[in-house]
């Protein structure tokens, strides 16, 4: 039918519709008939359009309309020209990714007009904890300064709650375009990669994935530069809800560029980017999208089968890529995270090789490969702990054979290439026999495969000395990291025995086994053993092995600190900050944290935050940094401000602290420590039936937890039993102090700090007179010590329950002076002896006790009313003075300055993400 | 801008084919504006009456404009919301045919077929034939359904009584329905 005729027909049914719309509903089916008496078709439809009322886009409206398409469109109708977004102008549509609308947008600068790509992100965010984690990682991504990445500009949310980003504008084209337009040769195509790598290796020491790398998300200016865009935008938009994760993935991320953890709903991280810089460079060197190839052999294949088909963008000839550039994709690319290049570093040297024709790094399989797979396939049955164990175990074989290999490499020496494969046979030997089929269905633990090893070395390897002692001293390490120390000592006794009893051993071999054992005695609390064996080894050292000198230092700090010997412990420390190469973040950041604990102990604490500060940077800025050790410096950071100036705050942070490490090393002496760490700053702000809680619990974990012991649980039991003091239960506290007594005394000396706090705690439970027993404890106060305020706080709360006021004001003041001393002068100590001053009726104590506590610990928090019941119980005070008025803006200041702790805190969150997967609430 | 408004709205009246397209413009722009706000922002949706009175209150204030004007505005802004939702449509339509440039960073994962896209089209064609054969039905429909007014207020407008109004809907309503399903 055409057109006009249709619409004839449609002119007509329409009016026969309105007439019989007209005619009473009873008599309008008999009326039809006799209108349509020749037309049964019209009549069909007259009487289906007047029956029933079929569903229609009419009963909707507009407006659902609007939202449907936009629904099944995945981007929203484009805002016009002139549109206000924050303090940004939309000029044009620059074109729409899976996130939402991105516009070229300007602002006014400081007589300039900047230019931006806004983000306009589709998805609604507005509970305030996603708000509050955009806020933070938004910080995060500003720090990202590198060439190669479009910067962020700007962010924050619009009037509707929607949550806009606004990056650096490039004026470039796609990375396709910019193939098929410069026809670039493979040389150029190469270079551009490697400043990508640059790029993202940059952001990955900043601890920030993209995790959405694609071509379209490459930009090259005229100078063919690249410019990375969107760093870190989907991991941003990343919930902590698992469920909407799946959702988000489909939703933002382009399929055919991510990584299997990525649609599996697994655990995104830097192996994620590695994964989509493999897949883009396939796509660089041949114009075609890559799929899935799980061996190199199949991608070879791909490569050569892709060049067949319709190339996006112009392909570099296939003789240009022979050799391993397939491996290289293979490995980037692998669907196992684990067997990917360990970083982008590593892809960029591979690609670097190949291009100038070396040999490239990476295998296409490997011992450590395999032994990592079944590391994952057993992850449920060996439980956390023991993969981290058993991975080190792997880790730790697999770097010893490539070391011999190197070696081998190097010397030509056969027969260290054929220990190497001796030790690689040994170690498959003892997993292929872990598999459940050979043990009846037991999924055998990784301690347990350890043990197994342990017994079997010298059966197996009774002709390879070398590889024996590689293979103790390696499950040593992991029997010292799996909390099982008699055997971790047992294993090192084998291997410096072992390498001991070659003639022609290799001196530096033997250190590094004796060093083991030293450890291994230090942590099984055989202190003089450790002692001994160091003393040895420094003789070995001073007698030909000067680069390891310092090797021995990081141990004797440690013995020293367990010895209870501060300064000597700070002093070791300090050398070790001072001899590590400031290449290794790792040790250099260890060596930082020493000497914040051992400054910390001596009560120095601008030193203490000092050495804090410059530990957690190198945290920050390792690329290697766990969340493990990101948790820890984040802890230790908050330990200080507990104890300098803002015990609240530092309180509900370290309760979300303690909970993560929790959840992430269960029962172990990690979460034994933040509780107590938590506990203190517990009672600190007067939560005493909390701290008590938490005080219980470490001391029970830190007893039965992996990797603690008797020694370990001594501090706890200490600070429990002052708590319990504190509570008026002195029968429970006594046991408490003696059995950490016998500790301290066991380790360390008569002149012991620890010692000495312990007896100030047990004389406050003094049945006769606590303030004679504090007295005559102070007396043995060592010079310097973290607990001294503490102490002499004690005293004169005892002098004046004992009447004696005067005495009272003069420990109260010297509280103060010491406080002073250890630059902490408006600490949560410093309030109590100010309100212990304004108890007394000093009018200008009590002014200054009051503000002191408002900002110490909130204005409506208990000690806040106890000072205003001191001004009312003494009404003659005067209005403040501003007495040390000055103290109070400083200690505000600080207080709201603690920036650079939450940005620790994000990225520890950030990198537990990661690692464990986010938190379920 | 309530000046200019009422101004351009006078001069379209006046006949003015610059002051109506320079209205509908921003009539335009505004509609999707305020339609961004909703559909970004929340997961509940405004109805068409609520993004309408935005956009009026947003465009001409507090200040009251004649019958006349009111009725033009009222025209204009469905008219206008009718092309937003087409031209989204439309884009969809071109978005499934491969949409040239932007191509890399589509989400290769969209509906085989965007049912609600075509139905969208099917109803603006329909729409138009409708003004064919009954102008101010189609009118009605356009009132009520792009510019959520109630029957009562288009009787205002029309001058005519709210049962006629009603009557026009329910002949345009199966009109347009017979007309969609006879596109398929």
């Amino acid at each position: 039918m055409t057109d006009a005729a249709d619409l004839d027909r449609h002119r007509h049914l329409y009016g026969l519709l309105r007439a019989a719309l007209d005619v009473d509903e009873g008599e309008r089916a008999t009326w039809l008939v006799q209108q349509c008496a020749d037309d049964a078709g019209a009549l069909a439809q007259l009487r289906d359009l007047l029956g029933g009322s079929q569903p229609s886009l009419l009963d909707t409206d507009a407006a659902s309309m609007a939202a449907r398409l936009n629904e099944i469109d995945g981007h929203v109708d484009p805002l016009p020209h002139g549109t206000r977004i924050g303090n940004w102008v939309i000029e044009r549509p620059l074109g729409h990714g899976g996130m939402g609308m991105v516009y070229l947008a300007t602002r006014q600068g400081d007589g300039f007009l900047q230019r931006g790509a806004l983000k306009l992100i589709k998805r609604g965010m507005d509970s305030a904890a996603v708000l509050e984690r955009l806020r933070r990682e938004r910080r995060i991504l500003a720090s990202l300064n590198h060439p190669n990445i479009a910067h962020l500009l700007d962010g924050g949310i619009t009037e509707a709650g929607q949550p806009f980003l606004v990056m650096e504008y490039v004026d470039g084209s796609p990375l396709a375009d910019w193939a098929q337009r410069t026809q670039a040769s493979l040389a150029a195509r190469v270079t551009l990669f490697l400043q990508l790598c640059e790029a993202v290796a940059h952001a990955h020491r900043q601890l920030v994935v993209h995790s959405d790398i694609k071509p379209g998300n490459v930009l090259v200016d005229v100078e063919g530069h690249p410019h990375l865009l969107d760093f870190g935008i989907a991991k941003l938009l990343d919930d902590e809800s698992a469920a909407e994760q799946t959702v988000l993935h489909a939703r933002f991320l382009s399929r055919a560029y991510a990584a299997p953890e990525q649609i599996d709903g697994g655990a995104i991280s830097t192996a994620t980017d590695v994964y989509q810089l493999g897949v883009l460079l396939f796509e660089l060197l041949t114009g075609t999208r890559h799929s899935d190839a799980p061996t190199a052999s199949q991608a070879s294949r791909q490569l050569v089968r892709a060049h067949g088909n319709t190339p996006m963008s112009a392909p570099i000839p296939l003789r240009q890529l022979r050799g391993d550039i397939s491996v290289i994709v293979a490995r980037a690319t692998d669907a196992e995270s684990a067997r990917r290049y360990a970083s982008v570093d590593a892809l960029a040297e591979d690609l670097r090789r190949w291009h100038h024709g070396q040999p490239i790094l990476a295998r296409p399989d490997s011992l450590g490969y395999r032994a990592r797979l079944f590391v994952r396939r057993h992850t449920l049955a060996v439980g956390t702990g023991m993969v981290a164990a058993l991975a080190l175990l792997v880790a730790v074989s697999f770097a010893l054979w490539q070391a011999a290999e190197a070696r081998a490499q190097a010397r030509r020496a056969t027969a260290e290439a054929a220990s190497a494969r001796a030790s690689q046979q040994f170690m498959l030997n003892v997993f292929t026999q872990a598999e459940p089929w050979r043990n009846a269905g037991h999924q055998p633990t990784a301690l347990e495969l350890a043990e197994r090893a342990l017994q079997r070395v010298d059966g197996e390897l009774a002709d390879q000395p070398y590889a024996r002692a590689d293979m103790y001293y390696a499950l040593a390490r992991l029997f010292t990291v799996a909390g099982d120390i008699k055997l971790a000592k047992t294993a090192a006794t084998q291997a410096a025995a072992t390498l001991q009893a070659q003639p022609d051993v290799d001196p530096e071999r033997l250190f590094h086994a004796r060093l083991r054992l030293a450890h291994v005695q230090f942590y099984t609390g055989d202190f003089d053993g450790a002692q001994a064996t160091l003393d040895l080894l420094d003789a070995s050292a001073a007698a030909g092995l000067p680069q390891l000198r310092s090797a021995t230092l990081p141990l004797r700090a440690n013995l020293a600190r367990d010895r209870g010997r501060l300064r000597e412990s700070q002093r070791l420390s300090l050398q070790v900050a001072h001899a590590v190469d400031p290449g290794q973040l790792r040790e250099l950041r260890e060596a930082w944290w020493h000497v914040a604990q051992a400054e910390r102990a001596l009560g120095r604490y601008p030193a203490a935050l000092a050495a804090e500060q410059r530990s957690r940077t190198l945290a920050m800025a390792d690329a290697d940094s766990t969340a493990a050790t990101l948790g820890h410096a984040a802890l230790t950071a908050w330990a200080l401000v507990a104890e300098t100036d803002a015990p609240a705050q530092a309180a509900r942070e370290l309760s979300s602290l303690a909970a993560r490490t929790r959840q992430m090393f269960g029962d172990s002496l990690y979460t034994a420590a933040s509780l107590l760490i938590y506990a203190q700053a517990q009672r600190r702000i007067g939560h005493t039936q909390s701290a008590l809680r938490l005080l219980r619990e470490a001391e029970r974990l830190a007893l039965t937890g992996t990797g603690g012991g008797v020694l370990d649980a001594a501090p706890m039991r200490v600070e429990l039993a002052s708590t319990l003091i504190d509570l008026g239960q002195i029968d429970q506290a006594l046991p408490l102090l003696a059995a950490a007594d016998v500790e301290f005394a066991r380790v360390g000396g008569e002149d012991d700090a620890r010692r000495w706090f312990l007896r100030m705690v047990g004389a406050r439970a003094d049945p006769h007179s606590p303030a004679a027993a504090l007295r005559r404890a102070w007396q043995q106060s060592p010079e310097e010590a973290r607990e001294r305020p503490q102490a002499l706080l004690w005293l004169a709360q005892a002098e004046l329950r004992e009447g004696d006021a005067a005495q009272a004001r003069l420990h109260w003041r010297e509280t103060l002076a010491e406080l002073d001393r250890q630059g902490r002068p408006l600490s949560a100590l410093a309030w109590q002896a100010h309100a212990g001053l304004a108890g007394l009726g000093d009018p200008a104590e009590q002014a200054l006790a009051c503000s002191q506590a408002r900002l110490l610990f909130g204005t409506d928090a208990a000690q806040v009313r106890t000072c205003a019941d001191l001004v009312t119980a003494h009404p003659t005070a005067p209005q403040s003075t501003t007495a040390r008025h000055d103290d109070l803006q400083r200690l505000d200041a600080r207080i709201t300055a603690l920036l650079p702790l939450d940005a620790t805190y994000a990225a520890w969150l950030q990198a537990l993400d990661n690692e464990v997967g986010p938190a379920t609430p | 801008m309530n000046d200019s408004i009422s101004r351009l709205l006078e001069a379209a009246e006046g006949g003015d084919p610059t002051a109506h397209d320079r209205l509908f413009t921003l009539l335009y722009d505004e509609l999707r504006r305020c339609a961004h706000r909703q559909l970004g922002g929340s997961a509940q949706t405004m109805s068409t009456t609520a993004l309408v009175n935005e956009t009026y209150l947003k465009l001409v204030s507090a200040q009251t404009l004649k019958l006349e004007s009111r009725q033009h505005f009222m025209a204009l802004a469905a008219r206008a919301m009718r092309q937003v939702l087409v031209d989204h449509a439309r884009r969809i339509g071109a978005d499934k045919r491969g949409g040239a440039a932007l191509q890399v960073t589509l989400n290769e994962h969209l509906p085989d077929t965007p049912a609600e896209a075509a139905e969208v089209l099917a109803l603006d064609q329909a729409l138009n034939e409708l003004e064919k054969i009954d102008q101010r039905a189609a009118r009605v429909v356009q009132l009520h359904f792009f510019a959520g007014l109630t029957f009562g207020a288009i009787g205002e407008l029309e001058g005519l009584a709210e049962r006629t109004i009603k009557r026009d809907w329910e002949a345009a309503r199966r009109m347009l329905a017979l007309a969609m399903g006879g596109a398929h």
